[in-house]
């Protein structure tokens, strides 16, 4: 706690107005009834909103500039990520954004030109990292692969794999010859029916375990452009800080609902809003809110100015482990302070209460965190 | 205007917020850092009050005067307030680096609170030449010790309900009350009081807000022990005092509005307050390397996980408090409630400190039972005083309970109850 840069927020112009168009679009794209629409649609995504998100250059701002980006660094996602949170607007665009990260960081020069520039001109990309049992911890996959004649075989499952469906290619995590390698999947690679669409309690959410079985790719598509160890590690930071700043959006969602009601719902001969019990605990949810904003923005800042791993490492950790809880705390009051309309299928409060309980699950939950950051923190 | 709480609408505060350089503040943050530990006092034989409502001896006075003198002298006082009554005119960034590295380092308090916080600021916004001339820089130095009469026996959250009266007396105010919880009541020079007019109006539209010389005729003052078992708070009784027609400070009839003011200060509001390195919190690294030499249940309190645990929400919970100074200075990440930051600093602040100290109390495992002065009490018995003391900051200055209230009520648009 000693360092005040530990302490400090950076936020550029460009964030500033990325964080303005984000809210616009978001607003504007996801109000309560296209949510439920996209709920309604099953297994598909809004292919408009992903066109759209496509034309306004977010897909493709973690891409180098050599590679036709806008080589911009993570931060720069946040408050996107976090408009779209608010709005429960849901897109591949964090997927995406993941897959662009394992390929800058672990691809050679001949791979990140190969794939880079799809993920600019509009492709969805995905990872498939977590594996049956549940791990957060990225770096030890059990998928296992295996070279032979120039081709690799995959054998394995992967669970929880976001936007699969959609995807034009994956990047897997994989044993090979005893160490954690990174395999890119083109779709066209995926035997068929390897994909089963997971049920998941956020109903936005796309979400497939894909079987690697008997997969074989050309050994060119292992990513040998940098060490996969560190990559996985990145990502996993990333993964921690996108999920906090979405999750943090969705609080503040789930706060401006849980107001407004408590503000028009009347009782007892006027608004409930003016009940302490009622107040006090809307109180606690703001500063959790605050809070949220205030770690991830942090986060956002540490990571990107790359001041070395423990830093880092605490500022996610401590974001994710912050939202995780508050947001899901939030939503939960937000139901009970419904009364036995938030008891309902209808009243929009189960939709942030989905999201939260499912983004807890993503990228590690509260105390798993928690029990990560001590050693850091207390020693 | 609320006449319950006692925080002004925020729409009338116009914190100062000027652009200064993150580079020049982590420069003159170091500056200073280098200037403590070369300068900073040693521990003296006897206990030091923790916050400034502790001070309870003399040479706990005597000690403390002369460290925030010598703060002052060397350029760190004030440093937000103007050049010609003793300041250096910097923005208040300045003066909160300053706070931020005493409580990093761990220095004694600036204990001289009402008045660098509260009437410093307050007589630097709308006093006249001749009190800014006369007090200012004497609060800087310490030769003027400020208590504050606000609270009394029958009004404490409900401050508008106050009986302590100030009338006219052909040229003089004639106060006649009394004030309890008066922090440094037997050391302070000068009070500011607030006291009912002569108006017959009711409660916050009838109110004077007086600078009351300590040494008047009329005025006696007592000491509260304190459940810790120190002295620290007094009650202050007012018997026919006369004070001059001057003491009085903004409008007659207007000391409610004068009231509000003093609240505004420590959002920046015409320079800010000259210091808040008022002891109310620490930082969490000091209890951790307390806890490091904490034995619980016959092993070492760190390695408890459920300890660890909470050890690590609070030093969230601190990280994300940090957070909001600098994450407030930009507007585009101040929406949607622009003002919760500020106006919940004090809630914030004083239920952490609340916490982790009562976690540091019972991470000693069954040495947590002993108190001060006992030899095998970890560190004296002083995480134990603490927490007792911890109390002072989430009661005084308003309850935690109505900081919540004003909060639902100014942040998020709650109707009132």
């Amino acid at each position: 706690m000693s360092d005040d840069r530990a302490t400090a927020i950076t936020f550029s112009d460009e964030q500033r107005l990325l964080l303005e168009q984000s809210e616009r679009f978001a607003r504007n794209r996801s109000g309560f009834e296209s949510v439920r629409k996209r709920i309604a649609a099953k297994d598909d995504i809004d292919r408009s909103i992903w066109q759209d998100i496509v034309a306004m250059g977010w897909a493709n701002l973690l891409v180098p500039v050599a590679y036709g980006g806008s080589g911009l660094r993570v931060d720069a996602l946040v408050p996107i990520v976090e408009s779209a949170g608010r709005h429960l607007l849901a897109s591949p665009l964090i997927s995406t954004a993941l897959a662009t990260q394992l390929l800058v960081d672990a691809g050679s020069r001949g791979q990140k030109e190969m794939w880079l520039p799809q993920v600019g001109s509009g492709s969805v990309a995905t990872t498939a990292l977590c594996e049956p049992g549940g791990s957060w911890a990225l770096t030890e996959p059990r998928l296992q692969a295996q070279c032979s004649n120039g081709i690799v075989r995959l054998s394995g499952t992967k669970i929880h794999v976001r936007d699969a469906k959609e995807a034009q290619f994956l990047i897997v995590s994989a044993m090979l010859d005893g160490q954690p390698a990174l395999v890119v999947v083109e779709r066209a690679y995926l035997r068929e029916n390897s994909l089963r669409s997971q049920i998941v309690l956020d109903e936005t959410q796309r979400c497939y375990t894909v079987s690697f079985e008997e997969v074989e790719v050309p050994a060119t598509m292992v990513l040998d452009g940098g060490d996969v160890v560190e990559a996985l590690c990145a990502l996993e930071r990333t993964g921690e800080l996108l999920f906090s700043a979405e999750m943090a959006g969705g609080l503040g969602g789930a706060l401006a609902l849980l107001v407004n009601h408590l503000t028009t719902r009347e009782a007892f001969g006027g608004p409930i809003g003016r009940f302490q019990a009622l107040k006090h605990a809307t109180v606690d949810i703001l500063l959790d809110f605050e809070a949220a904003r205030s770690l991830v923005y942090g986060a956002g800042t540490t990571i990107a100015s790359s001041p070395g791993k423990a830093a880092s490492e605490i500022a996610t950790r401590m974001a994710k482990a912050h939202t995780s809880d508050a947001f899901v705390h939030a939503c939960d009051r937000t139901i009970q302070f419904h009364g036995g309309l938030g008891f309902t299928y209808e009243c929009n409060a189960q939709l942030f209460l989905r999201r939260a309980m499912w983004s807890q699950a993503v990228f590690g939950s509260a105390k798993y965190h928690r029990q990560k950051l001590a050693p850091l923190l207390l020693s | 205007m609320s006449e319950n709480s006692i925080l002004p609408d925020h729409t009338t505060v116009t914190a100062k917020t000027m652009d200064c350089d993150e580079d020049d503040l982590f420069e003159f943050r170091d500056e200073f850092a280098g200037w403590l530990r070369v300068n900073a006092p040693g521990k003296p034989a006897f206990p030091l009050p923790e916050t400034f409502m502790e001070v309870g001896t003399d040479e706990q006075f005597d000690f403390l005067s002369d460290w925030q003198r010598s703060v002052y002298e060397a350029g760190y006082l004030g440093v937000s307030w103007p050049q010609e009554y003793g300041g250096r005119g910097l923005p208040v960034e300045f003066q909160n680096a300053i706070d931020l590295e005493m409580i990093h380092q761990n220095v004694p308090i600036m204990f001289n609170t009402i008045g660098l916080a509260w009437a410093g600021p307050l007589i630097l916004d709308i006093g006249s030449e001749r009190q800014k001339k006369q007090y200012i820089r004497r609060i800087l130095t310490a030769e003027d010790v400020w208590c504050q009469g606000f609270s009394e026996p029958g009004a404490g959250s409900d401050l508008a309900n106050i009986r302590t009266v100030a009338v006219r007396d052909g040229e003089n105010w004639r106060i006649n009350g009394s004030k309890i919880w008066t922090t440094l009541g037997s050391y302070a020079d000068h009070m500011i009081l607030l006291a009912q007019g002569d108006s017959g109006a009711a409660r916050y539209k009838g109110l004077n807000f007086l600078l009351v010389p300590m040494e008047s005729e009329g005025i006696e003052v007592r000491k509260i022990r304190k459940m810790t078992g120190e002295h620290g708070f007094c009650e202050v009784f007012f018997n026919d005092v006369f004070v001059p027609k001057d003491c009085l400070i903004g409008q007659e009839l207007g000391g409610w509005q004068v009231a509000m003011r003093t609240l505004t200060y420590e959002r920046g509001a015409a320079g800010g307050q000259a210091s808040m390195h008022t002891g109310t919190r620490i930082e969490s690294s000091l209890m951790i390397e307390a806890a490091t030499r904490a034995e619980f249940d016959g092993g070492p309190a760190l390695e408890e996980p459920l300890i660890c645990d909470e050890l690590v929400r609070l030093l969230i919970e601190e990280r994300a408090n940090l957070l909001h100074e600098s994450r407030k200075r930009h507007s585009a990440l101040a929406g949607p409630y622009p003002t919760a930051i500020d106006m919940s600093h004090k809630l914030r602040w004083t239920e952490w400190n609340r916490r982790l100290q009562r976690l540091a109390v019972e991470l000693q495992g069954l040495e947590g039972s002993l108190y001060l002065e006992d030899p095998d009490a970890l560190d004296g018995g002083a995480w134990q005083r603490g927490y007792l003391n911890s109390f002072a900051a989430t009661i005084g200055g308003g309850p935690s309970e109505i900081q919540s209230n004003i909060l639902a009520e100014r942040v998020l648009g709650l109707p009132k109850g």
